[in-house]
C-alpha cells in the first residue's frame, strides 16, 4: 500500500479495530460500472452532495467529463483530482462554478488512486481504491491491456467511514489548495450527518447490481467474439463482477444491521444459528448455504407485519421498514439478481406462521419452505436473546427459548423449536459458534448458480 | 459370471440391498442417485463409475479407486482416507467433515464442494481448484497446497500448521482464526486475503503478495 495514500491512511487509521475494513480486488471494468452506478444515484437523489473523485490521469477525467457536467448541476461541489494532462481544464464541465481541479504532482500517492466520495445527508457512498504497483502484479507482470488493471480497496454507503474519507481528502487537497481545503472543510462541518432512508438504499443497491449486470453481458458478447482470446481473464472478471452484485446486497445488510444499534450483530448472529439448525437435522450442503446466505440476508427485504406476539420485539428499523412497507415496489430488491431467487423465497416467506395466521400469503404447515420456518424461528430467537441481553436477564438463552416454545404449533413448527431446543443445550453445555460475517469483498463462494432443486419445498425430518 | 446375474447383481446394489461390497469392481457403472447410505467400498474399483447425487452418507470407500468417477452433488461425508479421486469430478458434492487423508486428489473438480471440518492433513493438493471453496474449520495440516487455486476460498478456523502453500492463489480469501504457524507462502498471492488472529508464528512469507492485508507490514 502507497505511504500518504488516502487508502493507507484510512487503514492505518483503523488498524487494531474490532472489524476490519475489508479490501478486496477490483477490475478496472467493474470499477467503471461500479462508480457509474453511485455516480447516477446523484442525479437520482435530492440532498445536493459533495463529491471528490480521483481519476489517476487526466485523460480517464476527460473520457467520463460529460457525465460529471450532469451531475455538477445537482452536486453542491465537485472536485476532481488527477495528474495534469493536456486538455484537462479546457473541457467545459472543468470550467463551471463548482467544479475545482486539483492537478496532482506525479509522484504524488494519490496520483495511483481512484477515488469517488460522495457524500450528503441523504446519500453517502464511495469508492477507495488503489492500482497494483507493477511489482504487486507479481510473476505475470503488468498487464498489457487497460482493462486487465487490477485495483485493491473497497467501497461502503457507510455514512461515518465516507466522511472520514472526505476529511483524509480535504486535508489533502490542502496541499495544492489552501483556500478550497478551507472551504470544502467547512462546508463538510455545516453537513449534517445524516442515514440513508431504506427506499434510497434499496434503489441505489439495485442500480448498482443492474449496472454490474449489463456490465457482464457485454463481457459475455465480447466473449463470444473472441473465444479463445484470454478466457482467463474474463472468467476472472465475470466472478468479479458477479461477487461485487453480492457484495452490493451485502453490504445494504451491514447498513442496516449498523443502523439498528440494538441488534447491530442480527444477520451474522441469525446465519450461524440457521446454519447450525440446518446441520443438526442433517439438511444437504446446498440447503445448509442457502440457510446462511438467507440468515446474512434476512433483513434486506422489508418486514412484514408480525402479528401480536413478536410486536414488542421489533427493532427501530423494522418498525421503520414496516411503516414504509407501503411505498416499497412489490418486487423486493433481492428479485434483481436471478442467482438469488431462491434465497429471495425464503426471504419473503420468514413472516409465514405454522397455523397459517401469517403474512403475506397465510401458508401453513409445509407449504412454507422449510428454510422459511427455520429463518424464521432463528431470527426471532436472536431478537429476543439480544433484547434479553441488553436488559441485563439472567439466562437469555433460556428465556429467549421459552417464547420460542409457547409459540410451538402456532407461529413456529414445533419440530424445529425442538431442534432449537437440542442447539440451546448444546450452547449451554459449552457449544460454541462463531458468529463471525463472511468476508464481504469475497461475495464469490456465496455465489449459487445451480437450478434451483425442486426439493425447496422439503419438509423437516418428521 | 453371465450378464444376466451382473444385470442383477447391480439392480441389487442400486436398490441398496447389498451392503458389504468391499473390493467390488464396478467400473463405469451407473450408480447415480442411488441410496448408499454406510455401503462398505473399501478398495473397490470405481473407475469412470456414475455415482452423481448418489447418497453415500457414512460410507467407507478407504482405498477406493475413483479416477474418472462422477461423484458431483453427490453426498460424500464418507470415508475416502487413501481413495483415488484422480480427475473425478466432485462439484457441489457434500464433503463436510469426510476424512481425505492421503487420498489423490491430481486434477479433481471440486467447484462449489462443500469442505467445511473436512480431514486432509497431509493431503497432496497441488494446483487443485478450490476456488470459492467452504473450508471452515478444516484440517489441513501439512497439506500440500502449492499452487493450488483458493481465491475467495473460504478458510477461516481451519488449522493450516505446516503446509505448503508456496505459488498458490489466495486473492480474497478469508483466512480469520486460521492458524498458519511454519506454513510455507514463498510466491504465494495473498492480495487482500483477510489474516485478522491468524496465527502467523514462523510463517515464510518470501515474496509472497500482502498487500491490501493486515500483515503487509510483517512482509516489507
Amino acid at each position: 500500500m502507497l505511504q500518504g495514500s488516502i487508502l493507507q491512511q484510512l487503514e492505518s487509521a483503523h488498524c487494531g479495530d474490532k472489524k476490519s475494513l475489508n479490501f478486496g480486488v477490483y477490475y478496472k471494468n467493474t470499477l467503471i460500472a461500479l462508480c457509474h452506478a453511485l455516480e447516477d444515484f446523484i442525479l437520482e437523489s435530492e440532498g445536493k452532495p459533495l463529491t471528490i473523485a480521483a481519476f489517476q490521469l487526466g485523460k480517464w477525467y476527460l473520457q467520463e467529463a460529460d457525465r460529471y457536467r450532469e451531475i455538477a448541476k445537482v452536486s453542491s461541489e465537485v472536485v476532481i483530482m488527477a495528474a495534469a494532462g493536456t486538455g484537462f481544464s479546457e473541457h467545459q464541465t472543468s470550467q463551471l462554478s463548482n467544479v475545482s481541479l486539483v492537478g496532482l504532482e506525479a509522484e504524488d500517492p494519490v496520483a495511483q488512486e481512484w477515488h469517488l466520495i460522495i457524500l450528503s445527508p441523504e446519500y453517502t457512498a464511495m469508492v477507495l481504491c488503489q492500482e497494483l504497483s507493477p511489482t504487486d502484479y507479481g510473476v505475470r507482470g503488468q498487464p498489457s491491456t487497460d482493462k486487465e488493471r487490477k485495483f485493491y480497496g473497497f467501497w461502503t454507503f457507510e455514512p461515518e467511514l465516507v466522511r472520514e474519507t472526505a476529511e483524509l481528502a480535504i486535508a489533502h487537497i490542502g496541499h495544492y489548495h489552501r483556500d478550497l481545503q478551507h472551504r470544502l472543510s467547512s462546508q463538510l462541518e455545516r453537513m449534517p450527518s445524516g442515514m440513508m432512508r431504506w427506499e434510497d438504499l434499496s434503489s441505489v443497491v439495485s442500480r448498482v447490481v443492474n449496472y454490474l449486470q449489463t456490465s457482464q453481458e457485454d463481457l459475455q458478447l465480447i466473449d463470444s467474439a473472441r473465444l479463445s482470446e484470454a478466457t482467463s481473464y474474463s472468467q476472472a472478471l465475470d466472478d468479479n463482477l458477479i461477487s461485487n452484485e453480492m457484495q452490493a446486497l451485502l453490504r445494504m445488510a451491514q447498513l442496516i444491521d449498523l443502523s439498528d444499534a440494538n441488534n447491530p450483530m442480527a444477520a451474522a448472529e441469525v446465519a450461524t444459528l440457521a446454519e447450525a439448525m440446518g446441520q443438526l437435522l442433517d439438511l444437504p450442503a446446498w440447503q445448509v448455504k442457502r440457510l446462511r446466505l438467507a440468515g446474512l440476508l434476512h433483513r434486506v427485504v422489508p418486514l412484514q407485519r408480525v402479528e401480536a406476539t413478536l410486536e414488542s420485539s421489533q427493532s427501530r428499523i423494522q418498525q421503520a421498514a414496516l411503516e414504509q412497507k407501503t411505498n416499497q415496489p412489490k418486487a423486493s430488491v433481492l428479485r434483481i439478481m436471478p442467482r438469488l431467487k431462491a434465497i429471495a423465497q425464503i426471504i419473503a416467506c420468514q413472516n409465514e406462521h405454522w397455523d397459517g395466521s401469517g403474512q403475506p400469503n397465510g401458508l401453513a404447515y409445509d407449504e412454507i419452505p422449510l428454510e422459511s420456518r427455520i429463518l424464521a424461528l432463528t431470527a426471532t430467537f436472536q431478537q429476543r436473546v439480544n433484547l434479553y441481553q441488553s436488559e441485563a436477564v439472567t439466562d437469555p438463552l433460556n428465556r429467549a427459548l421459552t417464547d420460542c416454545k409457547t409459540e410451538a404449533g402456532k407461529a413456529f413448527d414445533p419440530k424445529l423449536v425442538e431442534t432449537l431446543e437440542l442447539l440451546v443445550r448444546g450452547l449451554q453445555q459449552g457449544l460454541s459458534l462463531q458468529a463471525t460475517l463472511p468476508k464481504i469483498a469475497a461475495g464469490i463462494w456465496l455465489i449459487d448458480d445451480e437450478e434451483v432443486p425442486e426439493q425447496l419445498q422439503l419438509s423437516a425430518e418428521s | 459370471m453371465l450378464l444376466a446375474d451382473r444385470l442383477m447383481e447391480i439392480e441389487a446394489i442400486r436398490a441398496g440391498k447389498i451392503e458389504q461390497l468391499a473390493g467390488a469392481d464396478l467400473e463405469d457403472e451407473d450408480l447415480s442417485n442411488c441410496q448408499l447410505e454406510r455401503v462398505n467400498l473399501a478398495g473397490a474399483t470405481l473407475v469412470g463409475a456414475n455415482l452423481s447425487r448418489s447418497n453415500l452418507k457414512g460410507a467407507r470407500l478407504d482405498g477406493a479407486n475413483l479416477i474418472g468417477a462422477q461423484l458431483d452433488s453427490a453426498d460424500l461425508r464418507a470415508n475416502l482416507l487413501g481413495a483415488n479421486l484422480m480427475q473425478a469430478d466432485l462439484s457441489n458434492a457434500d464433503l463436510r467433515g469426510s476424512n481425505l487423508r492421503g487420498a489423490n486428489l491430481m486434477g479433481t473438480k471440486l467447484t462449489r464442494a462443500s469442505l467445511a471440518s473436512a480431514f486432509l492433513s497431509g493431503t497432496n493438493l497441488m494446483g487443485v481448484c478450490l476456488q470459492g471453496v467452504d473450508l471452515r474449520g478444516a484440517d489441513l495440516r501439512g497439506a500440500n497446497l502449492s499452487s493450488a487455486n483458493l481465491h475467495g476460498a473460504d478458510l477461516s478456523y481451519a488449522d493450516l500448521q505446516g503446509a505448503n502453500l508456496s505459488e498458490a492463489n489466495l486473492e480474497e480469501a478469508d483466512l480469520r482464526g486460521a492458524n498458519l504457524a511454519g506454513a510455507n507462502f514463498t510466491g504465494a498471492n495473498l492480495l487482500c486475503a483477510e489474516l485478522e488472529n491468524a496465527n502467523l508464528n514462523g510463517v515464510n512469507l518470501d515474496r509472497a503478495c500482502l498487500v491490501g492485508t493486515t500483515a503487509e507490514q510483517i512482509g516489507s
